[in-house]
């Protein structure tokens, strides 16, 4: 009886021995990973395997973080906080520079100077831009996306239009003949409807050929006389169809293959690259230059060089990280060649590596390769440390414009009064 | 004796609340207290936070989105305070009738106020869908009105939560319902004989039996209505034109969004002591119309 | 008399049934949600029932997460905090409503004021308390603090009913010589039960449908609990919808089971008995 539980007692020691010893020859790297649904969890678990697979005193483990709209930022800064936070974290890159400015990211510089690695070469030169502030690389850029225009052929052809508009001009006539009413007034179809799906103030403001922000003299540039015409055009559908009439017209839209633009409710939008996937899997009958076209962003006529925005994930280490040197190694390996190929075969997500741009794999068909080639006219939200409040103060004042409780100069105005005090404080 | 049976008294009272006061002392102190300096200081949420004074007070009462979901949240509390004490109570007594299959009656009525938030935001904005929401079709069917656009209308947005939040009604009806079944049966008879009518029963004995209960309540759905945010973050996210961003929402996009932790706890020791004036008040008022069947205070 | 009491119960019934249907659309919508396919889900008009239903949304779902797994560790906690809250509410409320002492009123606006602070300027600060004590990635931080408080709203409810017990049943006890504990335990605790259920309830419900605290405390996927499994419906682009209403569907039917089974507990009266007059 006392033997056996000896021998129990022995064997269970030996067990957690071996564990122990076990754990000790391997790092193991925590990845908090936002990325749930498939195909981007599985996809994201291929890098790793290959990863743990080429080195074998590593072990990446990934924790998928609900990615619950912001919340798990919460998560994050509180991890971080508590010096209990994970190795490598997924950042939308568009908040960086802000999360690089708060002291929750590691800089990178030093550890790319010692993998000799002058990674801004490698990698678009948006990308890059928006992966750095005040001189230091706080993230490596994972993917990336744009937007450009999708209309519907069936619905041109309807209305004689043999081709997709190309300026801001041909789009308002575009608009207009493809606009239906029924007998009693209400709409059937609106033609195009500016700040719908990607139609966002970035969108329009750089198409209208105005720039947000002066990196020389650290000042927003909300007030550019092109910005603010490009909101009066937006008011200018407002004022043409009334804001009350498309509200209630696009209160109707449902979402998924309910979608306004697969239901035939509008006939062109602005939206991402992701939008191919959408369609294939909620309207698999609409075929690619049969029933819809993909063109660029239309611009004022004198503006002839396309246009385009775009955003994207990117990995960082968090601050305290326990593992920094290997948490590079793979965040390096994520974002490098091997790992981006993976991830932009798997997802239909767009690389952000300027050697990838021409793999015929990664390019796929003809109108994924459009998104592809259209990446070297993209631009990228200005990387500030107050880059998510320039985006709701510009959507809120996106709005006032709208609804016409304010002009697009006041709205443009008010931005620049609430933003730049906030940005100043970063210079002092 | 008086005195050594207040010191025992004390001594009781302090050994009753006791895994209240430790716990109060380890885990709430100081992030409370953490809170109250970071107003005072220029904080990202973590690392040092930089002594600013009463700056950060002084930036708030200046700042138009301050004032603008102070005003959201007063004018949601305005409404759905009373709206729900109105609508619970009404629920409960209702509850409270003597019917066979009543317990089916409590279940369905409680079940909304169950639901995670992430259904109630889903099956809130199919329900108030302009165009093929079911509220609308209601009206339109039974009333011949088209219904507002309610979460795409900035003037029709506060009212819809109010609207919607009497959906978890359940919860107070709950309550109420307890208290209405601990008023004495005798109370009730006996005014019977006397021939009180329906109202005089209500208002004369049920009231007062349950003021306590009201004043629970109304403290607490105080407290819950100045801190809505779920809800709104899911169903509106403040939208349209900052007509629904209220308060703790504000709050929120300050303290992660914008890595504004001292302004944000600046906002919450406003509310802190907007709240706890407003509860001071009621409570000093309730001496007047709350009964303690125990003595009370 | 009866005639009116005959139809006052009629007109009651009716009400209620129609007051029940509007309360019955949610959980309604969200079932037939859980049985239609993606496409069924935002249309106009409205599918009110799926043909054929697709029951197989149930098995996907269960699938998609480690539901089993993450039903575990929500009962644990939501046990342990119920626990927690039958422990140290009731002895608090006890204390601020039934024994006359000095501090029980400052006590009592210290406990209500606790909750006044908004969450999120107190969560940093409060998960470094527990990061120092270890306890991140356990259970530990979403019960014990159940132990030592048991909720500012619960103490509250304890303290309102506490309080319309007529003293005399505590002096009656105390001349027969109980002791306070004895008091609290025996005459008291067995008086308020049914409060004892409604707090009981509104915690399992509160720990059942807790995100933030799960969300900020673990994180090991193996520790998730049922309503951050919830979120992992959510794709880059779009929301399982279907998937996700099965899966709420199963995770909400516990509740209403347990309300279903309490409420006649509920309104029990706590009538006192064998003390009138």
């Amino acid at each position: 009886m006392l033997g056996k539980r000896v021998l129990i007692g022995l064997l269970s020691a030996l067990l957690v021995l071996s564990s122990v010893s076990f754990a000790f020859s391997k790092t193991v790297v925590n990845f908090w990973s936002v990325f749930t649904g498939d195909p981007f969890k599985s996809s994201i678990q291929h890098i790793v395997d290959e990863f743990n697979k080429r080195n074998p005193d590593i072990e990446v483990k990934v924790t998928l973080v609900a990615a619950s709209a912001v919340t798990d930022i919460s998560k994050l800064m509180a991890a971080v906080a508590g010096g209990v936070g994970p190795d490598i974290y997924t950042v939308d890159r568009f908040t960086a520079a802000q999360r690089g400015a708060s002291g929750i990211l590691e800089p990178l510089n030093d550890l790319l100077k010692a993998a000799k690695w002058d990674a801004e070469k490698d990698f678009l030169p948006f990308a890059w831009d928006e992966a750095t502030w005040a001189g230091q690389a706080w993230v490596l850029p994972f993917d990336t996306d744009d937007r450009a225009l999708y209309y519907r052929i069936d619905h041109l052809k309807e209305v004689g239009l043999s081709r997709a508009p190309k300026t801001i001009e041909e789009l308002d006539v575009y608009a207009e003949k493809l606009t239906k009413k029924d007998p009693s007034g209400r709409f059937l179809r609106i033609g195009f409807i500016p700040w719908l799906a990607q139609g966002w103030h970035y969108t329009w403001g750089w198409a209208f050929g105005g720039e947000f922000y002066d990196p020389k003299t650290k000042k927003l540039t909300i007030t550019d006389p092109r910005i603010v015409k490009s909101f009066e055009w937006q008011k200018s559908y407002v004022d043409k169809y009334g804001i009350a009439a498309i509200q209630s017209f696009s209160s109707a839209f449902g979402s998924e293959a309910q979608d306004p633009f697969i239901m035939g409710m509008i006939s062109m939008k602005v939206d991402g690259d992701w939008t191919l996937a959408f369609l294939d899997k909620f309207a698999p009958k609409m075929k690619y230059l049969r029933d819809y076209g993909v063109t660029y962003i239309p611009r004022p006529a004198e503006l002839k060089k396309p246009i385009t925005w775009a955003g994207g994930w990117s990995l960082g280490i968090p601050k305290g990280a326990k593992n920094l040197k290997e948490a590079f190694e793979f965040i390096k390996f994520a974002c490098g060649p091997v790992g981006q190929k993976i991830y932009s075969v798997e997802t239909f997500h767009l690389p952000i590596l300027k050697a990838l741009l021409n793999d015929k794999e990664i390019r796929g068909e003809r109108r994924h390769a459009f998104f592809i080639d259209l990446l070297k006219y993209a631009k990228n939200r200005p990387p500030l440390p107050v880059g998510a409040l320039l985006w709701d103060e510009l959507t809120a004042a996106r709005d006032a414009v709208i609804n016409g409780q304010k002009t697009p100069l006041k709205a443009c105005q008010d931005v620049e009064a609430r933003v730049q005090p906030e940005l100043d404080k970063f210079f002092k | 004796m008086r005195a050594s049976s207040a010191r025992r008294n004390t001594l009781y009272g302090i050994l009753f609340a006791l895994p209240w006061i430790i716990g109060f002392l380890a885990f709430t102190a100081y992030p409370i207290l953490a809170s109250l300096y970071y107003s005072l200081t220029e904080f990202v949420g973590i690392g040092t936070p930089k002594w600013i004074g009463s700056g950060n007070y002084y930036n708030l009462f200046h700042d138009e989105l301050f004032w603008t979901s102070l005003y959201n949240t007063v004018y949601y509390v305005g409404l759905a305070v009373p709206i729900g004490f109105v609508v619970g109570l009404g629920l409960a007594l209702l509850l409270n009738m003597d019917l066979k299959e009543v317990g089916i009656y409590r279940t369905l009525v409680y079940i909304p106020y169950v639901l995670p938030a992430v259904v109630v935001g889903f099956i809130w904005l199919w329900m108030l869908n302009p165009y093929y929401g079911l509220l609308n079709l209601f009206l339109n069917t039974v009333f011949h009105i088209q219904g507002p656009g309610w979460f795409s209308d900035p003037k029709w947005a506060k009212p819809a939560f109010v609207m919607l939040a009497q959906w978890g009604a359940g919860g107070s009806a709950v309550i109420f319902l307890a208290a209405i079944k601990d008023v004495p049966r005798e109370l009730l008879e006996s005014a019977e004989i006397d021939g009180a009518g329906w109202w005089t029963k209500f208002s004369k004995i049920i009231i007062p039996m349950i003021s306590p209960v009201i004043l629970y309540h109304l403290i607490t759905a105080l407290f819950g209505g100045f801190q809505i945010f779920t809800t709104a973050y899911i169903a509106t996210n403040g939208g349209p034109a900052n007509s629904t961003l209220f308060y703790v929402l504000y709050l929120y996009r300050n303290a992660f969004q914008y890595s504004k932790m001292g302004y944000a706890s600046a906002m919450a020791w406003i509310l802190f002591i907007i709240v706890l004036i407003l509860t001071l008040i009621i409570f000093k008022t309730s001496a007047r119309w709350v009964f303690y069947r125990g003595g009370g205070e | 008399m009866t005639l009116r009491h005959f139809t006052l119960k009629i007109l009651g019934r009716l009400v209620l049934i129609l007051i029940s249907i509007v309360f019955l659309v949610p959980i309604f919508w969200m079932f037939t949600t859980s049985i239609k396919d993606l496409s069924e889900v935002m249309t106009y008009p409205p599918v009110w029932w799926p043909n054929p239903p697709k029951w197989h949304n149930y098995i996907k779902a269960v699938n998609y997460i480690p539901f089993g797994r993450y039903t575990l560790n929500t009962i644990i906690i939501t046990v342990g905090n119920i626990a927690g809250v039958l422990f140290s509410a009731p002895l608090v409320a006890y204390s601020i409503s039934r024994i006359k002492w000095k501090g029980r009123n400052i006590l009592f606006m210290f406990i209500l004021s606790t909750v006044l602070i908004p969450f999120p300027v107190i969560m940093i600060p409060v998960f470094i308390v527990f990061s120092r004590l270890g306890w991140i990635n356990t259970f530990r931080p979403l019960i014990i603090p159940a132990f030592f408080g048991g909720g500012a709203f619960n103490i509250f409810l304890l303290r309102q009913f506490f309080m319309t017990i007529p003293e005399e049943l505590s002096d009656a006890a105390r001349i027969d010589g109980a002791s306070e504990f004895g008091i609290y335990s025996r005459i008291m605790l067995p008086l308020i039960k049914p409060i004892l259920i409604v707090i009981s309830l509104f915690t399992f419900l509160g720990s059942w449908n807790d995100f933030m605290g799960p969300l900020i405390y673990l994180q090991n996927e193996a520790k998730y609990t049922l309503a951050l499994g919830l979120q992992m419906y959510r794709s880059t682009n779009y929301v399982e919808w279907p998937l996700l209403m099965a899966a709420s569907t199963i995770v909400v039917i516990p509740t209403i089971i347990a309300f279903y089974f309490t409420q006649n507990t509920i309104v029990e009266s706590i009538t006192l008995t064998g003390l009138k007059g």
